[in-house]
């Protein structure tokens, strides 16, 4: 079954043709960070203009990258929330009238499922080629972190027969209760001045810098100890920048970075101090530590052996090294996808799609957008 | 040439809708029962008109729609079904400013026309019209002086008088429903005159498209993007 994916929950626009929910004949992401960088952060309103003017040519070439054409898809799935409500009807009611127009399957779905089906895509492709021999089974814990989301779940499917398709199952184990981790390191970024978006030049910065020499704590909840919360780690880094030389320093890279424009991490880096750079590494290390911590927490009292890791933040280095850790230490298996299918992409949401229409899931003209979309129970 | 059939629609305002005309005939059309939701209110929309008139989408030649000034989502909304209908069918499109549906509609001897939009917090959307010389008898023709303006409602007399020559012939159009449009054609200086026309544009958007389509003025689905006019709050609360 080949499947039109289209997501634009956020500031990606994407589209991606994939087969039987395993094979990506093309996935194209256009990225609106040059919009939103000199804000620090995604702008609603201006992500939702930049998607209606890019949908068209989006998918336009997803379908000439895979070789097909609009009468040759078989299905529609379209992101119908979580995100921006501007920018999700965009990306909604262009494929609703693809597919309705075509007389085709039109599936909604939860973009918080397709990260989580972007795990089990990467590792169908990558037993299908021998890259690996181990296979992504449920039940699996899933943390799915990125700049709008830092959320467990607890992933199962029942068996697929031959009389029916998987049936996936979601159960929120925690959720974070302000920042996502992807917007808390925006917000460091941003005060330190460093650029965006925070998470990529962080990673790269933190490599620089000494973890130790800058302690933060661990994050202590209250309640749910799955939960989540970084605001008090980003006021913490803010109080040790505040009335510092750290700030003076900051000030100094802002003025740099508006003649100098655009610049490498490398760039960033030579006019950084490395105050600077321990405080990034500080900061990098506690959200690090606090992800890791919390999901292998979650995986030990729901008794599973596997952790799926997605999002955009899953591309973070430090974050893959220490699951990495972790899963050798405590015997468990962790999957990531590549980064191209970590952040945000349509193939994931061809993928499950691809699995709901299998059991028969249809939308019609009704299908909308919810900002808010639970997923599972 | 043979009948040209056009599918319009409006999903910018409250008083939207869509039609489906003929060469200037309208065989269908529906319009908004005040329910907010047009992501899906328009596909039942124009089900329900294909289903009356016995067509398909596929038998659709160009399909008309407003893009804006208005509700922001609502303008996206109708140009991204537009453009997914358009894109499936291989049929081109047209976007029209919610402003000149309004000026075409002036009294056949208006020379300018001026449309206003009620554009909340206290501001308007402006468009100015100039008739095209030449084409006095045959349906009015009017000729946009830029995509239009976000004013106050005190800067509008001097942006008139500025644009306007002095004693020209001006026709200020408001929609029956826009009470803010309204109260302020009623302020303006006595030698503009005012006009009230219906709320729902979807004929006048179609009449646009139909003339906009005899001389070639139509556009591939990539090639539309909405008319917003108002930048957004981040643009114009930035600073540097």
């Amino acid at each position: 079954m080949l499947i039109l994916g289209i997501e634009s929950s956020c500031d990606e626009t994407a589209a991606a043709v994939v087969e039987n929910g395993e094979r990506i004949l093309s996935s194209i992401v256009a990225s609106q960070v040059l919009t939103h960088e000199k804000y620090g952060g995604v702008v609603p309103e201006l992500a939702s203009r930049e998607h209606l003017r890019r949908i068209v040519p989006v998918v336009d070439e997803a379908l000439k990258k895979a070789n097909v054409s609009l009468a040759e898809i078989e299905a529609v799935a379209v992101t119908e929330g979580p995100g921006l409500i501007g920018s999700l009807l965009v990306g909604l009611v262009y494929g609703k009238a693809v597919a309705l127009s075509l007389g085709k399957p039109l599936v909604g779905v939860n973009h918080l499922e397709g990260h989580i089906h972007a795990v089990m895509l990467e590792n169908k492709m990558a037993l299908a080629t021998g890259r690996t021999t181990e296979q992504a089974r449920t039940p699996a814990v899933t943390l799915v972190v990125s700049g709008g989301h830092t959320v467990l779940y607890h992933v199962d499917s029942a068996p697929n027969t031959a009389l029916a398709a998987p049936l996936f199952t979601y159960r929120r184990l925690g959720q974070t209760r302000d920042d996502a981790a992807g917007e808390a390191f925006d917000k460091v970024a941003k005060l330190l001045a460093l650029g965006y978006p925070g998470g990529p030049v962080i990673d790269s910065l933190a490599r620089f810098g000494n973890s130790s020499a800058v302690e933060f704590g661990r994050i202590k909840m209250k309640g749910n100890q799955l939960d989540f919360s970084f605001s008090g780690l980003k006021t913490a880094a803010l109080y040790r920048v505040r009335g510092t030389a750290l700030a003076a320093e900051a000030e100094q890279r802002r003025a740099w970075r508006k003649s100098a424009g655009r610049a490498t991490a490398d760039e960033v880096r030579v006019h950084c101090s490395q105050a600077t750079l321990d405080l990034v590494a500080g900061f990098q290390n506690a959200v690090v530590a606090d992800l890791v911590e919390r999901t292998l927490a979650a995986a030990a009292r729901e008794r599973v052996e596997t952790i799926f890791v997605s999002g955009g933040v899953a591309c973070n280095s430090l974050l893959r090294e220490r699951f990495g850790e972790a899963g050798r230490r405590n015997r468990l298996s962790v999957f990531f996808p590549p980064p191209s299918l970590s952040t945000d992409n349509a193939a994931m949401i061809a993928a499950a799609g691809y699995h709901k229409l299998r059991r028969g899931e249809r939308a019609d003209a009704s299908l909308t957008a919810h900002a808010s979309l639970p997923l599972g129970v | 040439m043979a009948a040209m059939l056009i599918l319009a629609l409006d999903t910018t305002n409250e008083r939207g809708g869509a039609g489906i005309f003929r060469d200037g005939d309208c065989l269908a059309m529906a319009e908004n029962d005040g329910r907010a939701n047009y992501s899906v209110l328009i596909f039942e929309m124009v089900e329900r008109l294909l289903a009356e008139t016995l067509l398909k989408l596929a038998d659709v030649d160009l399909f008309a729609v407003s893009n804006g000034p208005g509700s922001f989502t609502g303008i996206r909304v109708g140009v991204a079904a537009a453009q997914g209908w358009a894109t499936t069918f291989g049929r081109p499109v047209c976007g029209i400013s919610e402003l000149a549906a309004l000026a075409v509609q002036a009294q056949p001897e208006t020379e300018w026309a001026a449309s206003l939009l009620d554009a909340r917090r206290g501001e308007l959307y402006a468009g100015l019209f100039r008739r095209i010389a030449g084409s006095a008898g045959a349906p009015a023709k009017y000729e946009a002086l830029g995509e239009g303006w976000i004013l106050k409602p005190g800067d509008l007399a001097e942006a008139f008088s500025q644009k306007v020559p002095a004693g020209a012939n001006l026709t200020c159009l408001v929609r029956e429903h826009d009470q803010a449009a309204q109260k302020l054609a009623e302020i303006l200086p006595g030698t503009i005159r005012r006009q009230v026309v219906a709320g729902l544009l979807v004929p006048a958007i179609a009449r646009i498209a139909a003339q906009r389509s005899s001389e070639g003025k139509i556009q591939s689905p990539a090639e539309l993007d909405a008319c917003y006019i108002r930048r957004t709050d981040a643009e114009l609360h930035w600073q540097e």
